[in-house]
């Protein structure tokens, strides 16, 4: 047996087992991380790429004609919102819908199987491959919205499963055991207590205090400290991405604001951290609850090990403000930042598809 | 997922082709191998390191554990940088089918294209005689009146002279007669006028609604012609590009968690059934 041989496990003839498939070529497997602000995917080609999930319809036929488009995404559609019936359809990382079908749900669904489409079509699949997908939603998720996502995405792919965002990332990372994963959207921050099973209800917390919260509160603290300065949400949103972080060695600030029409700068180095701080107690109050209804031997673990994903995760030094308050409120912790805060749950999501069997995708087709 | 043929399995070239479609194995089965055994990525790694070790474990016995670790790592990230390299040439390889798509696409645009514009040049014909139709309806309308109208204004005005003429002639009754001529004249032409209005005017509305439809008609050869113009810039388009995986994969049995990650994948996969399932109930 040469040192080759090794390698030569399966004897299964892959070509012969194509034949009954019902395309011909090949298997292209989607992780597909929806979220309230942007939208990634990562697909086995070796594609990945991330979109704002904004959608946009012309508003009447003068702007379908002069935009030349049905439908427009991400940062073309926002640049372009005031001839568009703009959507962002995915409120708190879930359809926006309700019992009684307000909030415009037909507008909503149409807009999130656009986006859907939109996300597979920039993962460049071949029309001769099956594509399977599993989508990253948040832990909380009810059925109907869960139900919707489905619906909107199965018109797209071959078959497709849905599991919670912060289980996926955590099975990127092969962190199957005694972990705490964090996962800060736009809409939603999920927590996700792994112990090397699947997690359950009482594993995963769901908090509204996301990016979003952020954006909120800074906008709030800019109209009250500086009442002349006219900005957008869109604008205080950008400004966040910029130069959101937390913490004492913080750098200044500084940023163009109009008043009156000329752009005057304002140092907002305060508000900034005030602002991203908001969130770091509700999250660590969530990580207690996870802590402390779990056995009370392994406690110290999970305290050790909590991971900090999405595309929250990106503010400058919340990794450190969420162990110092941990330490603060549970005596201990260590916050671990993931590498690829934007494709952490696409690409777990896009490992979970690899490893799922065959049969399992096949009777959900 | 990469292959190897048994005949082929020493060069890198069939380690390079491991995701290779069919077009791309037949040299290895041409080459007298008789199947192609696909194994994971993470065994092949697997393969590797433990190929790596057992190589220097056994002609450098005694060399640090580090310098072991060390080599097996360098190992492996070459193997995956080679592997990536090479994988390139898989991706967009049956183009063909892809751009006969295209051609199909943008004779039928094209053929469409033609229609309409043969449609319009037919409509473009029909309005300008219509419009000379038109115009020449209303020429011989105002003749005719003007003709007809004549006779009517004398008889009218005669009319009108024989009644006041009966009624004896003084210089006031005079007066009054050259009012209510004129009076009657100017009605008379007022109701003239609406009589070749209201024959002119359904006429009119047939020229504005081939007007109508030739604006249409153009609008839809504007699209089609930004059609025609978007697959002649699309010649370059990406057929897409390739998965690395010939068929579907699957845990692998050599993971080290491969207990756990089962069981998890049927617990997703389960949950994933009873929400199909319920949907499917709900319909």
């Amino acid at each position: 047996m040469t040192d080759m041989d090794v390698m030569e496990s399966t004897d299964t003839n892959d070509f012969e087992e194509k034949k009954n498939t019902d395309k011909d070529q090949g298997v292209l497997y989607l992780g597909i991380d929806l979220g309230t602000s942007r939208t990634s995917v990562t697909g086995s080609n070796g594609e990945r790429v991330t979109i704002s999930s904004w959608v946009g319809y012309p508003k009447d036929v003068v702007s379908r004609k002069l935009l030349q488009k049905d439908v427009l995404f991400g940062d073309e559609a926002l640049e372009k919102r005031l001839s568009l019936n703009l959507y962002r359809p995915l409120a708190q990382g879930v359809l926006k819908y309700n019992e009684n079908g307000e909030e415009d749900y037909n507008g909503n669904l149409k807009a999130a199987k656009d986006l859907i489409r939109q996300a597979i079509f920039q993962a460049k699949p071949r029309k001769d491959e099956l594509v399977y997908a599993v989508i990253g939603c948040p832990a909380e998720a009810s059925i109907h919205n869960r139900e919707a996502i489905l619906e909107a995405a199965r018109e797209s792919v071959d078959s497709v499963m849905l599991c919670s965002e912060p289980f996926s990332v955590a099975y990127g990372l092969d962190m199957l055991d005694d972990v705490l994963v964090i996962d800060i959207g736009a809409g939603t921050t999920d927590l996700c207590r792994m112990h090397g099973t699947m997690p359950d209800e009482s594993d995963q917390v769901t908090l509204n205090f996301a990016g979003d919260t952020i954006d909120n509160k800074l906008s709030e603290l800019l109209k009250e400290r500086y009442p002349e300065a006219q900005f957008t949400t869109q604008m205080v949103k950008s400004i966040k991405e910029k130069f959101g972080a937390v913490g004492e060695l913080l750098d200044a600030c500084v940023v163009d604001l109009p008043v009156n029409g000329k752009p005057t700068p304002f140092d907002i180095t305060n508000e900034i951290r005030e602002a991203c701080h908001t969130i770091v107690p509700p999250i660590v109050e969530g990580l207690g609850k996870l802590i402390s209804s779990f056995d009370p031997e392994f406690q110290h673990k999970l305290k050790d090990r909590v991971l900090l994903a999405g595309g929250g995760s990106q503010i400058k030094g919340l990794d450190k403000a969420i162990t110092a308050e941990m330490h603060r409120m549970l005596g201990s912790g260590n916050v671990i930042r993931t590498e690829e805060p934007m494709y952490g749950g696409a690409n777990g999501a896009l490992k979970i598809a690899h490893d799922m069997p065959a049969e399992y995708w096949e009777q959900l087709k | 997922m990469f292959g190897l043929g048994k005949q082929e399995r020493d060069s890198s070239e069939a380690q390079a082709t491991a995701e290779a479609p069919k077009d791309q194995t037949a040299p290895v089965t041409q080459a007298g191998g008789q199947r192609l055994n696909l194994v994971g990525r993470d065994q092949f790694a697997r393969a590797v390191s433990a190929a790596v070790r057992h190589g220097i474990e056994t002609h450098f016995r005694g060399a640090p554990p580090e310098h072991i670790e060390a080599a097996i790592s360098t190992a492996k990230s070459s193997m995956v940088h080679l592997l990536r390299k090479d994988s390139k040439a898989v991706r967009g390889l049956p183009k063909a089918a892809f751009l006969k798509e295209v051609q199909e696409s943008k004779a039928k645009i094209e053929a469409e294209r033609e229609a309409a514009r043969r449609e319009l040049e037919a409509m473009l014909g029909q309005l300008g005689s219509r419009r000379e139709e038109v115009g020449q309806m209303k020429a011989n309308l105002v003749e005719e009146s003007r003709i007809t109208g004549m006779e009517q204004d004398y008889e009218l005005s005669q009319r009108i002279s024989a009644l006041f003429d009966a009624s004896g002639n003084s210089p006031e009754l005079e007066a009054v007669r050259e009012q209510v001529t004129a009076l009657m004249m100017q009605q008379m032409h007022a109701e003239r006028d609406k009589v070749i209005e209201a024959q002119l005017s359904e006429h009119r509305r047939e020229v504005t609604k081939f007007e109508r439809r030739i604006s249409k008609l153009t609008s839809s050869l504007e699209l089609t012609e930004e059609e025609l113009k978007k697959i002649a810039a699309a010649k370059g388009i990406d057929a897409g590009v390739a998965s690395i995986y010939r068929n579907v994969q699957g845990l692998n049995a050599g993971d080290d968690d491969f207990e756990t990650k089962k069981e998890l994948m049927s617990s997703i996969f389960n949950a994933n059934l009873e929400l199909q399932k319920g949907q499917a109930a709900a319909t």
